[in-house]
C-alpha cells in the first residue's frame, strides 16, 4: 500500500493540501494512505471527498494535529 | 419567463452549482453552434485564399473583429485578437515599452491580477524605470484619490482593473484616465472582469487601452481582444514576428519590412479564426440579453450572498455597498483554509474557487491566506444562491 504525504504541499493556486489530495484519488490506487495536517483536511471533509471520488475511508486516526487515513476504492 | 439556463447544454448535462464565472464562463449553445458550423461549412485559411471558401472564412473572421469592437465601442483597426486578456495586457506594455524613459514611472495597484501587475515590472526592468504600486483601501477597494495623487509628469503608464476578480470592486476608471492624459501618460485598462458584465465604451471611458478574454463572457479560450488606440498602435512593434502581419519583405543585404494594416500588424501567423468567430456569436447572445440587464442581477444575487455570509459571521472581501461592486465576493471561513471549504463545497456539486486568484499581493496586503470566491454570472438564479449557501452552512 502506497503512502501519500501531503503534509508539505504548498500553499497557492496550484499547489495545495486540496488538489495533492484530488492528484492522489486520480491515481486510482486500489488501496493507499494518507497522510494531512488535520487543520487542511479534516476527516469528515476527507470522508466526502473521498466518497465524490470513488473512495471509503478504511481507518483512521489523529495524533500531533496530522490526520492518517487508510482509503479504499469502493 | 425564459429560463436562461436553458440557453447552456452544461448546465442541463450536469448537476451543478456553477459559480466561478470569473474563471471562466460557461458557453450557450449558439456559441457551441458557430464553432461547428465554422467547421462544417466554411473553414480555410484567412486573408491568403483566392478561392470563394477563403474569402467567406476570411470575412467571417474579420467581421468578428468589428463585432467585439462595435461591443465596446471601439473601431476594428484598433481591436486585435489575442489569446486572452493576460496576452493582451503584455503585448500591451510589450507595444508601449518605447514610451518609457530612465526613470519614469508607471502608476498600477495592489489590486491588479499577475496579468496586469508582472508585465508592467518586466517593462520597467528593461527601460531602467520604476513601478508605484498604489495600495487598496482597507477593504481591498482601488482607492482613485490616491492613484491620482500619485500620477505627475514622470508617470507615463498607469495600468488599472476595471473590476477586480477578488473584491468585486468596479473603479472608475474616468477619473483617473482624466488625470493621466493631464499629465501626458496613457491609461491601460485590465477589462477581463468588466467587459462581461457592464456596458463599455472605450470613448466614455476615455482610456487609451482595454484588454480582455472571450472565455469569461460566453465565448470559447484561447481568444480575447486588445483594443488599443490606432495611433499607439501605429508607433509600437509587433512582439510578433511571421505571416499575415506583413506587407512586404525584401531582403537585399538589408531587412525591409512594411507591416500590414491595422490590427493584423499584430496578428502573426494564423489566428484562431473558429474562436474568433465563437467570440462574435458571445457578443450577439450578450447583446440579445441586454448587456445593461447584467450588473443589476449580479449584484442582487451578490448582496443575498453577502448577507447569507453575514449571518454566518463568515467575513467577506470589498465594499459592502453592492452599487460599488460586481457580482464576485471572496470570502475567509473562520478557521478554515480556503481550499478545504472549495474541496467540501466541490462534493456537494458546488463550484467555487480558492485561493489568491492571482492576486496574491493583494491578498497579502490585507493579511488573508487566500479566499474562497463565488463569482456569478446571467445565468445563475436565487436557487444557486441558496443551494450555495446551504452547502456552506453544512460544511462540518
Ligand atoms: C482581473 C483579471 N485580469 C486578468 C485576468 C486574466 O485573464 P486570462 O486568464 O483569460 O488571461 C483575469 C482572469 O482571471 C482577471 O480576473
Amino acid at each position: 500500500m502506497k503512502t501519500y504525504d501531503l503534509r508539505n504541499a504548498g500553499e497557492g493556486c496550484i499547489d495545495n493540501p486540496a488538489l495533492a489530495l484530488l492528484d492522489v484519488f486520480a491515481k486510482r490506487d486500489r488501496e493507499l494512505q494518507v497522510i494531512v495536517k488535520a487543520e487542511d483536511i479534516p476527516l469528515e471533509v476527507l470522508r466526502d471527498v473521498a466518497r465524490s471520488c470513488g473512495y471509503e475511508v478504511k481507518s483512521s486516526r489523529e495524533e500531533d494535529g496530522l490526520l492518517v487515513a487508510v482509503l479504499v476504492r469502493s | 419567463m425564459r429560463n436562461v439556463k436553458d440557453d447552456f447544454p452544461i448546465l442541463k448535462n450536469r448537476d451543478i452549482v456553477y459559480l466561478d464565472n470569473a474563471a471562466t464562463t460557461q458557453k450557450p449553445k449558439s456559441v457551441i453552434e458557430a464553432i461547428k458550423e465554422f467547421y462544417e461549412y466554411h473553414n480555410a485559411n484567412i486573408h491568403r485564399g483566392i478561392y470563394p471558401l477563403a474569402r467567406e472564412a476570411t470575412e467571417m473572421y474579420e467581421g468578428a473583429h468589428e463585432r467585439v469592437a462595435k461591443f465596446i465601442g471601439g473601431k476594428m483597426e484598433e481591436t486585435v485578437f489575442v489569446r486572452n486578456a493576460s496576452e493582451g495586457l503584455n503585448l500591451a506594455a510589450w507595444i508601449l515599452k518605447d514610451r518609457i524613459g530612465k526613470g519614469d514611472k508607471i502608476i498600477t495597484t495592489m489590486s491588479e491580477h499577475h496579468s496586469n501587475f508582472l508585465p508592467w515590472f518586466k517593462i520597467a526592468r528593461m527601460r531602467g524605470a520604476r513601478v508605484d504600486v498604489i495600495p487598496t483601501k482597507e477593504d481591498g477597494s482601488i482607492d482613485e484619490e490616491k492613484i491620482i495623487e500619485a500620477i505627475d509628469s514622470r508617470t507615463k503608464i498607469v495600468a488599472v482593473q476595471h473590476a477586480s476578480n477578488v473584491t468585486g470592486y468596479i473603479t472608475d476608471v474616468k477619473e483617473i484616465a482624466r488625470a493621466a492624459h493631464d499629465n501626458g501618460a496613457v491609461i491601460v485598462v485590465d477589462g477581463a472582469q468588466s467587459v462581461p458584465h457592464i456596458p463599455i465604451d472605450v470613448k466614455k471611458l476615455g482610456i487609451d487601452a482595454l484588454a480582455f478574454s472571450a472565455h469569461k463572457m460566453l465565448g470559447p479560450t484561447g481568444i480575447g481582444a486588445l483594443w488599443m488606440k490606432a495611433d499607439l498602435l501605429e508607433e509600437g512593434e509587433p512582439f510578433l514576428e511571421g505571416g499575415d502581419m506583413i506587407k512586404e519583405v525584401h531582403y537585399n543585404s538589408e531587412l525591409q519590412v512594411i507591416y500590414n494594416d491595422l490590427p493584423w500588424k499584430y496578428e502573426a501567423g494564423t489566428p484562431n479564426i473558429a474562436g474568433g468567430v465563437g467570440f462574435a456569436a458571445a457578443v450577439d447572445y450578450l447583446e440579445r440579453y441586454g448587456m445593461e440587464n447584467i450588473l443589476p442581477h449580479e449584484q442582487k444575487l451578490a448582496k443575498r450572498i453577502m448577507n447569507g455570509l453575514e449571518e454566518m459571521g463568515v467575513p467577506f472581501v470589498g465594499p459592502r455597498d453592492i452599487k460599488r461592486r460586481g457580482g464576485v465576493v471572496a470570502f475567509s471561513v473562520p478557521g478554515k483554509n480556503p481550499y478545504t471549504v472549495a474541496l467540501y463545497l466541490g462534493t456537494k456539486n458546488v463550484c467555487v474557487r480558492a485561493g489568491y486568484h492571482c492576486a496574491q499581493p493583494l491578498h497579502e496586503s490585507l493579511g488573508i491566506k487566500g479566499t474562497v470566491r463565488a463569482s456569478l454570472y446571467i445565468y445563475n438564479d436565487e436557487e444557486d444562491v441558496e443551494k450555495f449557501l446551504e452547502a456552506l452552512e453544512g460544511m462540518p
